[in-house]
């Protein structure tokens, strides 16, 4: 039963006018979600917890850099499963929503790059070093790139969706790359600090404004990728009788 | 399931599984130049090449610094426990390094097995702690690892 | 607040991109949206007849 309403919402999802509405009702949400967590997080990232034995205060880039870095991460998974969906199923929303993930994917692993540089000029004495882990970053960043450019390659929007997707499957393999680089290699880059099995390296002192921070970023990453997908509806399907009835309601103006 | 969509599925499963089995062999075969940094067991077990630019990782060794009091020449023994080797740099270092702090010093290892470095990077660990939690693990004679390689 | 100023740079900067990115994903997209938009109304005016220009 459960599984049968699932399976109807998953239905109603592919058509564009409901699509369209779930983006304008849940978006605002989500960016006020960020808001909330994104303040916390910062004041107790840059007031609350305390500096670091080694590191001092420059530590505390760390909670920029890394939810960065994991939003980096998770943000390619989620597009990931969004491709395989859309190759198998071609549901025309998915396929939006896949190409939407790789802009804001992009942002974040430039944020995580940018923020990584200005943390490893005090602390290691250079801007960036050819390791492992820094390199595989430094690809993610090129594939999304890569992703954003084949799709508007094409003409026919969803040809170009199609085949990104496909770059998208291949492009995953750089993903558990970056999570191991670090322990399969030697690399300028320490280890994990925090490990799903077994014991953090951080102080327990140290962990609230960067749960904060991680939250707050995988709300917003859902807030711009619903809002870029619903842009790239409205744009698709422009000559549609259910864009034109919206716009003639008015519905759509500043806060469609 | 519908028979297409069965089969795009599996093509999906295809290109997945084909694109990692081949970067499992790429960098299987490419894995010395994936090394950042080699460890001093690594320069004397001669794994490491001679007159050749490389990165030399380990520990900066306990009361080993001596610094030149007229210019910005530094000399130090790296260790990873179980070999040393003796680096000289001029330059400026970075501000994490001290005794015990893992560092990567980027230059050649001469005939003399003596390691003439142009550049010097800290490396630091993944622990992160308050001050004060570090002086009572100090005071309670568990100081943690100042860094790990 | 920051007690240690040397790093102050390095701290700030990071969490004045972090600032900057996240607006520029939350403006991008609004802008796009109100020049679809705009650029629909106008389509939509033409072709039913009752053009208002908005400058008359």
């Amino acid at each position: 039963m459960i599984f049968h309403r699932l399976k109807v919402g998953f239905h109603r999802l592919g058509s564009p006018p409901t699509f369209h509405k779930l983006c304008r009702v849940l978006s605002p949400w989500l960016w006020a979600g960020f808001l909330v967590c994104a303040a916390i997080g910062l004041y107790q990232a840059l007031y609350v917890v305390p500096p670091d034995y080694q590191q001092g205060d420059s530590y505390r880039i760390l909670f920029i850099h890394v939810p960065a870095a994991w939003q980096a991460m998770a943000g390619y998974v989620i597009m990931s499963i969004l491709a395989v969906i859309a190759l198998v199923w071609r549901i025309r929303t998915v396929e939006i929503m896949t190409m939407a993930a790789a802009p804001v994917g992009a942002a974040f692993t430039a944020l995580c790059l940018a923020t990584g540089s200005l943390w490893g000029k005090p602390m290691w004495g250079t801007w960036w070093a050819w390791d492992a882990r820094l390199t595989s970053m430094l690809v993610l960043l090129f594939i999304y790139l890569g992703i954003m450019g084949l799709y508007a390659a094409f003409e026919d929007r969803r040809k170009g969706a199609r085949v990104a997707c496909i770059l998208v499957l291949v492009g995953l393999v750089n993903i558990p790359l970056i999570h191991f680089s670090v322990e399969w290699w030697t690399t300028l880059h320490q280890g994990a600090t925090i490990r799903l099995l077994g014991e953090s390296r951080m102080h327990p002192s140290m962990m609230s404004p960067l749960i904060w921070m991680t939250v707050g970023v995988k709300l917003m990453f859902g807030a711009a990728l619903l809002d870029r997908a619903r842009n790239d509806l409205i744009d698709q399907d422009r000559r549609k009788n259910w864009i034109r009835q919206l716009i003639g309601e008015g519905a759509t103006g500043d806060n469609a | 399931m519908t028979p297409t969509r069965k089969k795009r599925l599996a093509v999906v499963a295809l290109i997945v599984l084909g694109v990692g089995a081949a970067t499992a062999v790429a960098i299987t075969a490419l894995n010395d130049n994936m090394l950042y940094f080699v460890s001093p067991t690594d320069v004397h077990a001669a794994t490491a090449p001679q007159d050749k630019q490389i990165r030399l990782g380990g520990l900066v060794a306990a009361g080993s610094v001596q610094r030149d009091p007229d210019s910005l020449e530094v000399r130090f023994t790296v260790t990873d426990g179980r070999h040393d080797v003796p680096v000289s740099f001029e330059g400026i270092l970075p501000d994490l390094f001290r005794e015990g702090q893992g560092v990567i010093a980027h230059g050649y290892l001469d005939e003399g097995g003596h390691f003439h470095a142009h550049e010097v990077l800290a490396r630091h660990d993944e622990t992160y702690m308050p001050p004060e939690v570090m002086k009572s693990l100090e005071a309670a004679g568990h100081p943690p690892e100042a860094s790990k390689q | 607040m920051i007690p240690q100023l040397d790093y102050a740079f390095y701290v700030w900067s990071s969490y004045g991109l972090f600032a900057a990115i996240m607006a520029w994903q939350f403006i991008q997209p609004r802008v796009r949206r109100r020049r679809i938009i705009a650029e629909l109304r106008e389509e939509l005016a033409m072709q039913t007849g009752n053009y208002d220009d908005p400058d008359a």
